[in-house]
């Protein structure tokens, strides 16, 4: 599965998608795909940045939306204290 | 001037002692966060909130960061573009700071533009440190 998770206040909100299913073509597999890159584009006009995660990997900042990451983290975007 | 065997400024004293510890103790009480009725939806919405971003903070971090973060209140992460440079990331207000060949040199605040859970913070700084340096050093206010 892949994970595209936003931080926000209440705690980060989880979008998932089916990556084999989405590569096969599966509709709602491309549909659950879209609606990450949507919200991902989305974050990202708000200053947002992502990044490709996980325990055994370093991270690594993306610009564009990579529907075949595991899992992405949103870190909204960071001013001076 | 006396009051039977008091002094009478002595008496003042002591009332106005008392006056002051209560009036003290009042707004410590009033503003004590475990007056915070926990049936509160809005405590129960931020304690919802730290457990997600804790467990997403064991689920991101290195194997053994999170224990560290546990045990000692903070991780650290080399610097990609400064030579002996490392960054303390602190779970509590003290932020990060920044260490070169073993010493304090500083320390740097930056924060997200909206409020987010004390294990978010952590996280938010290890990734905009580890990989994303230039722009979190070009947005945040150095210390000393």
């Amino acid at each position: 599965m892949g994970k595209l998770r936003v931080m926000a206040p209440v705690g980060d909100r989880t979008v998932t998608w089916d990556r084999e299913r989405a590569e096969v073509g599966d509709p709602e597999a491309r549909e659950a795909v879209r609606e990450a890159e949507r919200i991902f584009e989305e974050q990202r006009k708000r200053g947002a940045v992502g990044f490709k995660v996980g325990p055994d990997r370093v991270a690594e900042r993306i610009d564009r939306f990579e529907p075949e990451a595991a899992e992405i983290v949103m870190v909204p975007r960071i001013v001076g204290g | 001037m006396t009051t039977g065997t008091v002094d009478t400024p002595v008496l003042l004293w002591v009332l106005l002692t008392v006056l002051f510890v209560r009036l003290v103790a009042g707004v410590t009480v009033r503003f004590t966060p475990s007056r915070r009725n926990p049936a509160c939806p809005a405590t129960q919405q931020r304690v919802e909130a730290e457990r997600r971003a804790e467990r997403l903070l064991q689920e991101v971090l290195p194997a053994g960061e999170y224990e560290q973060l546990c045990l000692r209140g903070y991780i650290e992460t080399r610097s990609g573009s400064v030579p002996d440079r490392v960054y303390r990331i602190s779970r509590y207000p003290e932020g990060v700071t920044i260490y070169e060949g073993g010493r304090y040199v500083g320390s740097l605040c930056a924060v997200p533009i909206e409020e987010l859970p004390s294990g978010d913070i952590v996280l938010m700084h290890k990734l905009m440190l580890s990989a994303n340096e230039d722009e979190y050093l070009g947005v945040a206010h150095r210390l000393r």
